[in-house]
């Protein structure tokens, strides 16, 4: 393993006490490392440290990298069905880390990657995923409420509801379980009562 | 020209026929094949005929509201058309996201949000219904002979291969590679080779992820020595060849290489076993450890000639005096008869008890007759009680009829005094050799045990055994465990023994136990010896109980964040069906607690279970189970198909009455 996810964690972690332009030089070697780091996850946890230090204008873009390692560990078919419910559970821990400091406009796609990610029907990693990025639709929603994160908020909750697990769909409906009820006017509780019956 | 007149396929038509939407479809309730008119045309036609005529109020309604949702499923399901019935939720679910994305556009609260998520949910709920069973309970089911319960039957080997996959641990590939072998025997022979193919590949080309910097670190060889070993009974001997040369690289075989090289031996081309055999024991012969030694030696013992074993026994007496015993012990049951005289001199000579006792316990099941008596008062000399009762059990088996008797009464009295852990392997190795009069005295021994887990062990050891006269005690022994696991495991036992006429007080303890699941272990072991009316509602029962057990954490984590809501419908909108407060619609599971603290406590409705007594009881497994008795067809199970309409029957009680949608006005309310 080579040096850069700790050269990466390392600058990430002086930035925010360093002067102006020293953290901007900082931060531009902590991406610089970060995009280094071979191993996909070490990059998405490296990514994932960087993002609440970047300025807003940069979030989009390295919290777009982010997803895309996060989508890539292991992405090549496998024949080996435990490899493959490996690297799923690995890649929905990638998605769960990464969500709670992604910018809105990427959240959608954050949601069908951890739905994508339900390989294994029998693990709530997917689920947990979509937990992460459920609940960081709703503090985008409660920070800056408008037609905008609303839309980024229904889209979650419908790519949740669209992963043909119940456990998924409950916890996009968990994560936003405030939002919900603000832009439906009603609780959705009576729907999830109510539909433990199908499922008992 | 001669006109062709077709069926009317009106919307109002069916629904009609059903009973009216406004009833509940109750004729459609009644009879589920009522759908089945016109060549299915109903269950093709009714939905999106009322979407056609822009009755999507009405399509909700067939599809949601209180029991018509189960209805309209019930119907489609009773033809095998559920991809019918997803299609016409997502019919409904495209005019609620569309109706959603209007109202949000005019920044307007979408009540049809919650309208998607009830489809959703319901949708998410059908998919998930497919694919899930116990496949405990569905080796329990087909050990018993019984492998014909509706739809498990059908997924029995599917959902057991599935079961154990899924449960691996992501980080442990060992664990993995042992699921994927023991499962094979279940997997469909077609698909047997390629797993085990693609098993073996990823075994012999695995490598550490990292490379340990440190030198004594295992380089990955041991884990695939030991995948190896899991699959080497389903190897070809093509396979095994390359799972041999793998091995062959190893520079420092150990315990784990001997393992997977013995493994491999009835599997190899015949040419290339004397190769594993004489690694395995050149390996065996140089562990450092004399347990491991002794335990490799055993291990390829099997596969040995006399040449070799002579020399396997002088590498396990390759010991001094205090390490012997730990490498002959395991090697004595392949020991050559004439060194068996000498070890039991060595054992007998030996100044500790402990490996006195263990040698003895090994050699018992070989000792010629003349070496018994000796073998016996060395076992009746020991002081430590445990130790005695230990050498002592091993012996009773192989005693002559004239001196067992006593030898049993001995090893009671040892284990009587003892320590706790003595005691349970004391009954459970002496239950098939109880004279009748030391049976009372078995059980007391039994029902003494501190350790909860001990007793119900020695409790499952003893069932088989035991005298009808002692039924009682034993049943009521065994509910007065206060842990529900080990009181369902020594459950279990006893009612799988139970003579059918007593069949009835083991249908009496499933009450006492709250898991689903472990309901369901007893139903199955006592289902064999119930009436084959009454065996089928019950194993109905366990199978309702098993593929319960599902999303219970993430549904209450959502009532949980919903719990405000929730509070303020209970106050300001009088709307629920009581049904629905019951206890399985509010306790987490058991696990509940390994989550995050703000998810872990869901609202704690009247009624619901304290966390402490595991899984959500399902309200009418215990209500409906003491009216099962043999001989009396249960209530609610009809001679047709009484499965499903007890299902129906709950689903229509858990279900929110048609006016069950919360009104968008209810007061609002601070959350607590």
């Amino acid at each position: 393993m080579s040096g850069a996810y700790p050269r990466a964690l390392a600058l990430t972690w002086l930035a925010p006490h360093l002067p102006a332009p020293a953290r901007d030089d900082a931060v531009a070697g902590a991406l610089a490392a970060a995009a280094e780091v071979d191993d996909r996850k070490l990059r998405v946890r490296a990514l994932s440290r960087l993002l609440p230090v970047l300025p807003e204008h940069q979030r989009v873009e390295t919290g777009a990298q982010a997803l895309d390692a996060a989508e890539a560990i292991a992405i090549e078919p496998d024949t080996v069905r435990a490899r493959r419910e490996w690297h799923g559970q690995a890649r929905a821990n990638a998605v769960a880390e990464i969500a709670p400091h992604l910018p809105a406009a990427l959240l959608p796609r954050a949601a069908a990657a951890a739905a994508g990610t339900a390989v294994d029907p029998h693990s709530d990693h997917a689920a947990h995923a979509m937990l992460a990025v459920a609940r960081r639709a709703r503090r985008c929603l409660d920070a800056q409420p408008g037609a905008a994160t609303a839309r980024t908020a229904v889209l979650v909750l419908r790519t949740g509801l669209d992963a043909q697990d119940r456990r998924i769909g409950l916890a996009a409906i968990t994560g936003l379980a405030g939002a919900i009820e603000t832009l439906a006017g009603t609780s959705p509780a009576a729907a999830v009562v109510g539909t433990a019956a199908w499922w008992d | 020209m001669i006109g062709v007149t077709g069926p009317d396929l009106s919307p109002d038509r069916y629904l009609t026929l059903f009973g009216g939407l406004d009833a509940g479809l109750p004729a459609l309730a009644a009879d589920p094949q009522l759908a089945g008119v016109d060549d299915l045309a109903p269950l093709r036609t009714l939905a999106a005929g009322l979407a056609a005529a822009g009755r999507h109020r009405d399509l909700r309604r067939l599809l949601l509201t209180g029991t018509l949702g189960n209805v309209w499923f019930e119907a489609h399901e009773t033809h095998d058309h559920v991809e019918g019935f997803l299609a016409d939720v997502g019919l409904a679910r495209r005019h609620a996201a569309a109706e959603t994305d209007a109202a949000l556009a005019d920044g307007g609260p979408a009540p049809s949000l919650v309208d998607e998520v009830w489809l959703g949910l319901v949708a998410a709920s059908v998919h998930s219904r497919r694919d899930r069973a116990s496949a405990e309970v569905a080796a329990r089911l087909r050990a018993a002979g019984i492998g014909t319960v509706d739809r498990l039957a059908r997924h029995e080997t599917p959902h057991r291969v599935d079961y154990w996959l899924r449960r691996a641990s992501a980080e442990d590939e060992l664990y993995r590679v042992q699921i994927v072998a023991h499962i094979l025997p279940d997997v469909p022979s077609g698909d047997r080779p390629a797993l085990i193919a693609d098993t073996l590949e990823y075994t012999l080309a695995f490598r550490p992820p990292v490379p340990d910097p440190d030198p004594l670190a295992d380089d990955g060889n041991h884990w695939r020595s030991t995948a190896i070993d899991y699959l080497a009974p389903h190897l070809d001997p093509g396979q095994a060849s390359a799972a041999l040369n793998a091995l062959a690289t190893i520079e420092n075989p150990g315990l784990h290489e001997v393992f997977a090289w013995s493994a491999l031996v009835p599997v190899l081309p015949p040419d290339r076993r004397a190769e594993a055999i004489a690694r395995a024991l050149s390996a065996a012969a140089t562990i450092f450890n004399a347990g491991y030694r002794g335990l490799a030696l055993a291990t390829i013992a099997p596969h040995l000639d006399a040449a070799q074993l002579q020399r396997a026994v002088e590498a396990a007496a390759d010991f001094d005096w205090l390490h012997q015993p730990d490498a002959l012990t395991p090697l004595v049951p392949h020991l050559p008869a004439e060194h068996l005289a000498g070890v039991l001199a060595f054992a007998l000579g030996h100044p500790f008890e402990a490996p006195r006792a263990a040698l003895l316990a090994a050699l018992a099941p070989r000792l010629p007759d003349r070496l018994l008596p000796h073998a016996l008062a060395a076992a009746k000399a020991m002081t430590d009680p445990g130790l005695r009762a230990k050498a002592l059990t091993a012996l009773v088996p192989h005693l002559p009829d004239t001196v067992r008797a006593a030898a049993v009464r001995h090893a009671l009295d040892a284990a009587a005094t003892g320590p706790g852990s003595a005691r349970t392997p004391t009954l459970t190795g002496l239950a098939a050799h109880l004279p009748d009069r030391l049976t009372d005295r078995a059980l007391d021994i039994a029902t003494a045990i501190a350790d909860e887990q001990e007793r119900a062990a020695a409790f499952a050891g003893l069932a088989p055994h035991l005298p009808t006269r002692h039924i009682d005690a034993a049943l009521a022994a065994a509910t007065a465990i206060h842990d529900e696991v080990h009181r369902a495991h020594a459950l279990e036992a006893l009612v799988a023994h139970l003579p059918a006429d007593r069949a009835d007080q083991g249908l009496a303890t499933v009450p006492t136990l709250h898991s689903p699941t472990l309901r369901a272990r007893v139903w199955t072991a006592l289902a064999p010896h119930l009436p084959a009316g009454v065996r089928a509602e019950i194993l109905r029962r366990a199978v309702a109980a098993v593929t319960a057990v599902g999303d219970h954490d993430w549904r209450a984590r959502a009532q949980a964040a919903l719990a405000p809501t929730a509070l303020n419908r209970t106050t300001g909108a009088p709307d629920r069906d009581p049904a629905t407060t019951g206890p399985e619609h509010g306790a987490p599971d058991r696990d509940a607690g390994t989550h995050s603290p703000q998810h872990d406590v869901p609202s704690r409705e009247p009624g619901a279970r304290s966390p402490e007594h595991g899984a959500p009881d399902r309200g009418p497994d215990v209500r409906g189970q003491e009216q099962v008795v043999p001989g009396t067809p249960h209530r609610t199970g009809g001679p047709a198909r009484p499965g499903r309409r007890q299902r129906t029957a709950h689903r229509r009680r858990a279900l929110p009455s048609p006016g069950a949608r919360p009104p968008r006005t209810a007061p609002a309310r601070a959350p607590p």
